[in-house]
């Protein structure tokens, strides 16, 4: 459930900070909120991947869906692409990866700052 | 353990940070560019106009309300000048923001800081021709004037206000793309397009490469390579016109004011194929009565297009038409009483004088046998990705030295001064308010007074059946070939003295014939006009063919001059293809070269887009040309070919002189020898074209026009292959890269006047908009849409998007 919740978080985050702040400010977010919110290391990258890239998929998707790719077109040869899916494949890429970093960065924190309970990735290992 | 991974992965996460944020050479950083709130994704628009519908303004001083019709042309309506104006800064912003900071980069010599180390050469040169002191200094002067400082002012606020507006998610895509953010907009870059049309327009000059040719081949060849018209080939000024004037006397030709010198390379000059048509009927011509006038400026065909329509109104002004981007006023169009439109003239507008220093500090030049200290400027050049470069350049009187050891100049053996008359403070802008406002031809002639270049065929008609032709401008009393070579800089007898007086100017007001044209073409009787005209280059196809055309047309309407804007039909072919054809050997010709003989002798001269001849003419004559003037590309000096015209004049009356000769090969060919050799190889070279690109050789397919985006890397911005007729020298003037930038009909009906237009291009600069280019397709077809003005005014159906501008509160 607190992974659920974890996804959704981040999702929101992801969603909503670059309205206001430069774009990799996901990956503060997604850290943020692991710093918060407890979890293993896997976890906290999973979280911060599905969530970001899920949102960042949905956004380039559906921009791209309502305007027929009608830019991604473009873009796409300039890159060289076949064609303009593999665009939004990067955006949900790169979405994924900096939530999914940047909350894995923040996991490793709270296990820094909170060294008496002990992080059920530690303990295994 | 806790901590290596904290540092294993806060690495990571801020390298990917740190790459994905980063340019790498012309790659902008891939992160924000693929992001979806910053990136290229919030340039993809579903609607074609996603402003808000109320907008407020601060410094707005009353309601205004924008009406864009269905070619998003904006109809700005506004209950004060400065409000109207600040709007139309703020709509074409909207449209166009990107393509305005270019070309104030473009003027101000400021391209390298955006696309980098390619540019600089671009840049050096616009610094040395003093496009930025021309802006200055039009800027100045018209700032000292309360009435066009507010105009100006307002224009600039509603730029501003419109980039205020803006987040990095709504940056125009080409700033993504090339990864800088739009700057301040100022007074100075509302100013620019003054420079910008005077470098593309009133530029054309060959005094370099004709000192060099007559110095190495003397003045006999020179005067038939290079003749001066003698104007009785339809000039833009029909030679009946008198001009019973006293002319200001013209100098004293000095005995020796030219200097010898051997130039390896000038500096680029503006395309030759720019060039434009207008013509007015007036009401004997007209079915309806009432005058009907046309123009089509053909220049390169760009995206975004060079040309912004807008619809002005306020209780002092009622005007529609096309401006340049960065322009608060309408450069080409019409109100409720009067239309213009331009053509350029060419006219040597330039001179080189050749300088000569002192020493090596360049401190002091010879001027009139005394020394004179110079000026010295320092441009700094900011390069993306590279140091900055500083460039020093040296003024005199004449104007700024151009060419020195630093720019081209054969290891500083030369230095020449340009003396460009748009380099003095120009009054152009003031003629362009005269003309929107005008009500009747005295109001009209009152701004040409202020018309001061690039020269232009202004063309005129008005709701009171008149037309009128006048070319006003700054035009230095020469003697005969003053200016035609470079100039002895030390000489005061070798400069300009006086200007022609504006009484004294090519006018034509009415005439019995019934219509007016011009196609640059040369302007006037030499024998009528007392003062000396030249320039190196004219038009002598185009203004032939507008004129025998209207010469026989009569009881015209809109669309018989639309179609003559669209007129196919080849000149050049209809005079020298049958001197061709006769020259050919036909009895040894293979299968191959039968067709493509068999196309041309059945053809009508009409270069139709879907026709195979043309490509046939065209290739055979480009190759003849090539040929003919091989000997040029041998020379190691900076040198011009002959013109078509002539060219295919010296052809026809069999005057070819020793040029006949394909240096490539030890025989000695004559010039039946070189017509059938290039033939032969228009046949190869078709055939080698058809193997490549697997398909016909339509003229619209071997001529392949395309509009281009401004950054030629952004191809898939580019419209390829559009399928067009026409050529240059021909009316409907599309050659590949160039052709008529906008087409406009105006029927001059006092009940209310009836406008068409349309040009190769769309409102929208966005290629993320779905009416990007939209034009481009019915503008190749001949097609023309209704402006929405007099008997056509908007009504509410019209209306595709309407926003309220107010005042903040």
């Amino acid at each position: 459930m607190k992974f659920i919740i974890k996804i959704f978080l981040m999702g929101i985050s992801s969603y909503l900070l670059p309205f206001y702040f430069p774009w990799w400010s996901i990956a503060m977010g997604a850290g943020l909120i692991s710093l918060v919110i407890r979890g293993s290391n896997f976890n906290s990258f999973n979280a911060g991947f599905i969530g970001g890239g899920l949102v960042w998929f949905y956004l380039s998707f559906t921009i791209d869906n309502t305007t027929n790719s009608i830019l991604s077109e473009k873009i796409a040869l300039l890159m060289n692409l076949t064609d303009s899916i593999w665009l939004i494949y990067a955006s949900t890429l790169i979405g994924g990866l900096m939530a999914g970093f940047g909350s894995l960065t923040g996991g490793f924190m709270r296990s820094i700052l909170t060294p008496e309970k002990m992080s059920r990735n530690e303990y295994i290992s | 353990m806790k901590f290596i991974g904290f540092f294993l992965s806060f690495f990571v996460t801020a390298s990917l940070i740190t790459l994905l944020n980063m340019p790498f050479d012309n790659i902008p950083p891939i992160g924000k560019l693929l992001s979806p709130h910053q990136g290229f994704w919030q340039n993809s628009e579903k609607e074609p106009i996603s402003l808000d519908q109320s907008i407020e303004l601060i410094e707005l001083k009353e309601a205004v309300t924008v009406q864009f019709d269905e070619l998003l042309i904006p109809h700005i309506n506004a209950k004060n000048n400065e409000d109207l104006y600040m709007t139309q800064g703020y709509v074409t912003a909207y449209h166009r923001l990107w393509q305005m900071d270019f070309y104030a980069r473009v003027v101000m010599g400021r391209l390298s800081e955006v696309v980098g180390i390619k540019a600089l050469g671009y840049d050096r040169l616009q610094r040395r021709l003093g496009l930025k002191d021309m802006t200055l200094k039009l800027h100045d002067g018209l700032m000292k004037d309360a009435y066009y400082a507010s105009i100006i002012s307002a224009y600039t606020n509603g730029v501003n206000a419109y980039i205020a507006s803006l987040s990095q998610g709504d940056y125009p895509i080409e700033f993504k793309l090339l990864n800088y953010e739009p700057e301040k907009w100022t007074t100075v870059k509302t100013c620019m397009a003054y420079a910008l049309l005077a470098s593309t327009l009133s530029r054309s000059e060959a005094d370099i490469e004709h000192t060099n040719f007559r110095k190495m081949f003397g003045e006999d060849l020179f005067n038939v390579l290079f003749p001066e018209p003698d104007g009785t080939l339809s000039p833009v000024i029909p030679r009946d016109t008198p001009f019973d004037f006293e002319p200001v006397s013209e100098p004293q030709k000095p005995e020796k004011f030219e200097v010898q010198h051997l130039v390896n390379e000038s500096i680029s000059k503006q395309n030759p194929l720019n060039g434009s048509n207008n013509f007015a009927i007036d009401s004997t011509k007209s079915k309806s009565g009432h005058a009907i006038l046309a123009n089509e400026p053909d220049l390169e065909l760009t995206a975004p297009s060079i040309w912004y329509a807008s619809h002005l109104t306020s209780p002092d002004i009622n005007v529609m038409g096309v401006t340049v981007p960065g322009t608060p006023v309408i450069l080409i169009g019409f109100n409720d009483s009067i239309s213009w439109g331009v053509t350029n003239s060419p006219r040597d507008q330039v001179d080189w004088f050749s300088v000569t220093f002192k020493d090596a500090s360049r401190k002091e030049y010879l001027y009139n046998n005394q020394w004179f200290k110079t000026e010295q400027i320092l441009e700094e050049i900011v390069i993306k990705n590279a140091d900055n470069f500083i460039d020093t350049i040296i003024r005199v009187h004449h104007g700024p030295i151009v060419y020195d050891r630093d720019y081209l100049s054969n290891h500083a053996k030369v230095n020449l001064a340009m003396r460009w008359i748009a380099h003095d403070e120009s009054t152009t802008f003031k003629a362009l308010f005269h003309f929107n406002k005008a009500n009747n031809y005295d109001e009209f002639v009152e701004g040409l007074r202020f018309f001061s270049g690039p020269p232009q065929n202004i063309i005129y008609s008005d709701v009171k059946g008149n037309i009128a032709l006048n070319l006003p401008g700054k035009f230095p009393i020469k003697f005969p070939s003053q200016g035609k070579f470079i100039l002895d800089g030390s000489d005061p007898d070798s400069e300009w003295k006086e200007y022609i007086p504006f009484e004294h100017r090519l006018e034509r007001y009415n005439h019995p014939q019934g219509f007016l044209s011009s196609a640059n073409q040369f302007p006037v009787d030499r024998t009528n006009y007392p003062y000396y005209v030249y320039s190196h280059r004219f038009e002598h196809y185009r203004n032939r063919r507008v004129n025998d055309r209207l010469i026989t047309m009569q009881n015209i309407e809109p669309e018989d001059l639309m179609s003559l804007q669209n007129d196919n039909f080849n000149y050049i072919a209809s005079e020298i293809l049958p001197y061709l054809l006769s020259k050919l050997d036909t009895l040894s010709l293979n299968e191959d070269q039968n067709k493509f003989f068999d196309e041309l002798q059945n053809w009508d001269y009409f270069n139709h887009p879907n026709l195979k001849a043309p490509t046939h003419f065209e290739l055979w004559s480009d190759i003849l040309w090539d040929e003919l003037w091989d000997e040029f590309d041998t020379m190691s000096f900076a040198v011009n070919k002959p013109d078509i015209y002539t060219t295919s004049q010296l052809i026809i009356s069999d005057s070819l002189v020793r040029f006949s000769d394909r240096l490539s090969t030890p025989e000695k060919e004559t010039a039946t020898d070189l017509i059938n050799y290039a033939f032969n190889t228009a046949v190869d070279s078709l055939n080698q074209w058809l193997s490549i690109n697997g398909k016909n050789h339509s003229w619209n397919e071997f001529k392949g026009t395309e509009v281009n985006h401004l950054i030629s890397s952004f191809t898939s911005f580019n419209s390829k292959n559009i399928s067009i007729g026409g050529n240059h020298n021909i009316v409907n003037a599309a050659s590949k890269h160039h052709g008529p930038s906008w087409r406009m009909v105006v029927e001059m009906d006092p009940q209310g006047i009836n406008a068409y237009g349309v040009y190769p291009g769309s409102q929208t600069g966005n290629p993320g908009n779905p009416m990007y280019g939209h034009m481009i397709t019915p503008w190749a077809e001949g097609k023309y849409y209704n402006l929405k003005f007099g008997q056509n005014k908007l009504l509410a159906a019209d209306i595709l998007y309407e926003i309220q501008l107010t005042p903040e509160k």
